[in-house]
């Protein structure tokens, strides 16, 4: 019984650190420009569509895949940001997020057109092998997926608060005025938030596809709810909010499909969102930025 | 060292500055006074280039500085202090302070020591240097708004009522770094709401009404004359 939940613990983990790189995409965006990108999801999957099709057209590679896949989407991230996000004035905050969503339509007929089929195989770097410790198991893919996401991590974190890019995309979310006042050149930053985020998108993009081996145009719809929801959980625009937050979506998913109902599985992600939204407005660290924010402007 | 002519700024179809002429010399603190909506922080705003005036220019010791970005005004050498302080509350007091310099050349390896001069002139942001900037009280806030503008190494300082919501106290000790920094040659312009501590500090007034200067003159000149007096200062003082 126990060791169940934990090998449920373990996948979800896995899975969730999937989770964990779509909501960091978001929270990037978000963070800087505190405008939601709906159809950074189906971006994603536009770009996955540049390396699938890439595989069956040119070369059966799975780098050249990942490659394809991590400028498809880079591409398109732009695409996006100019159209909803530089074109659009800073305020009208629906505008771009009525926009994003119309995006998303175009994104998936386009892929649409590009394969017609309603699903695709996609490659991994290796076949699917099984790794013990002991009582438990865990998949290759998977095992990739969360240590590339640990790298990740610690990648950005250096990026954001070690070099000088990454202090003005800190500085831009933590005070966009300010961050003016200071000769930062805004709108670059937000093309380069935009950039990352999509880098981050085309690598968890590819990890997730490869460890599912295929792909259909719904994994645009399934990228933005699952990353929404990790990043609504761990707190808008927090990026140790959106790891926790991938982390624990993946662990609750997990169990549910254990000891729940298959079905259940998706249910239980918003029903865990709906819980999270009553009692942590906030999410789980962006609680306390809400409160200090709120004390920082009542202290005068 | 400082000049704008006849610069007109809009928001949207309001106008907001009509024809403002000021000058700010080196070395001194120019004051400008005014009511609610005269356009002082608009004048501070199109300065620095966040808004863009649709006339006239703006000279920074000859350069034209009109038709410059926000961040190039900053790397010529104009630093804003801006209204409500304006810090990035999430960040540590250190890394507002790096954040200030962020105009110069990263590598510059003098901005290290500076951040060591503002902990000196300001020793509450040494004791709180980890600390998170969101959590200073009001008037900590301020210093801090300062030390970041005074990293960028400014050759003109603007600030923008650095007086405001502070408590009497608080605003007797920012009014007190005004007057040191200026001892120590930095030169000030100065927008403020009260009259009576600016006035102290100012080597020339301008009175902004409605978007143009009204008066110009010397602290004594106000005293001087009734009216203005009365309008800015309050019947009681004599």
């Amino acid at each position: 019984m126990f060791t169940d939940f934990l090998q449920n613990c373990i996948d979800g983990l896995m899975v969730g650190s999937g989770y964990a790189l779509l909501a960091l995409g978001f929270t990037m965006v978000f963070g800087v420009m505190k405008r939601l990108n709906l159809s950074y999801g189906p971006s994603i999957m536009l770009g996955a569509y540049v390396g699938t099709w890439l595989y069956l057209n040119v070369e059966q590679n799975a780098w050249l895949v990942l490659f394809g896949t991590i400028a498809g989407t880079i591409v398109v991230g732009i695409y996006v940001e100019r159209l909803c996000f530089r074109s659009i004035s800073r305020d009208s905050t629906i505008a771009s997020m009525v926009s994003s969503f119309v995006i998303w339509m175009q994104l998936e007929e386009i892929a649409m057109h590009l394969l017609p089929e309603r699903t695709y195989p996609f490659p991994a770097f290796f076949t699917t092998t099984r790794f013990e410790f002991g009582q438990f198991y865990a998949r290759s893919e998977h095992l990739t997926m969360f240590i590339l996401m640990l790298i990740i991590v610690i990648l950005l974190h250096f990026f954001l608060y070690r070099t000088r890019p990454g202090l003005a995309i800190r500085a831009v979310s933590d005070n966009p005025l300010a961050s003016l006042y200071i000769g930062i050149d805004r709108s670059m930053t937000l093309f380069l938030a935009f950039f990352i985020a999509s880098l981050l998108g085309g690598i968890a993009g590819f990890l997730i596809l490869s460890a599912d081996s295929q792909i259909t145009p719904y994994f645009g719809l399934w990228a933005t709810f699952k990353g929404l929801i990790a990043m609504m959980l761990g707190g808008m625009g927090s990026l140790p909010g959106a790891i926790l937050g991938g982390l624990l979506l993946g662990v609750v998913e997990a169990n549910v499909f254990w000891y729940y109902d298959p079905i259940m599985r998706d249910i239980s992600a918003y029903l865990l969102l709906f819980i999270m939204l009553i009692f942590r407005p906030g999410g789980l660290i962006g609680q306390s930025i809400v409160l200090r924010h709120r004390i920082a402007q009542e202290r005068v | 060292m400082l000049r704008t002519e006849k610069i007109t700024t809009f928001y949207g179809e309001i106008q907001a500055l009509n024809g403002l002429t000021l000058e700010a010399r080196k070395g001194e603190v120019t004051c400008v006074l005014g009511p609610n909506g005269a356009g002082k922080t608009t004048t501070m705003f199109t300065i620095a280039g966040i808004l863009k005036s649709r006339s006239g220019s703006i000279f920074l010791e000859d350069q034209e500085l009109t038709r410059e970005s926000a961040q190039q005004i900053v790397r010529k050498g104009i630093a804003l202090v801006p209204e409500n302080r304006l810090i990035f509350p999430q960040m540590s007091i250190k890394e507002n302070l790096y954040a200030g310099a962020f105009s110069r050349s990263s590598n510059d390896p003098s901005i290290e020591n500076d951040i060591l001069k503002m902990y000196q002139r300001f020793p509450r942001l040494e004791e709180r240097r980890k600390q998170l900037a969101g959590t200073l009280s009001g008037g900590e806030q301020q210093m801090l708004a300062i030390a970041r503008a005074l990293m960028a190494q400014p050759k003109i300082l603007l600030m923008d009522e650095p007086s405001l919501g502070l408590a009497p106290l608080v605003v007797k000790e920012i009014f007190t770094i005004i007057r040191q920094l200026n001892e120590e040659g930095v030169t000030i312009l100065l927008v403020e709401q009260n009259a009576r501590m600016a006035l102290k500090v100012a080597h020339k007034v301008y009175l902004l009404e409605q978007g143009k200067v009204s008066f110009s003159g010397s602290p004594e000149e106000i005293h001087q004359d009734e009216a203005i007096k009365r309008a800015y200062l309050g019947t009681e003082i004599s």
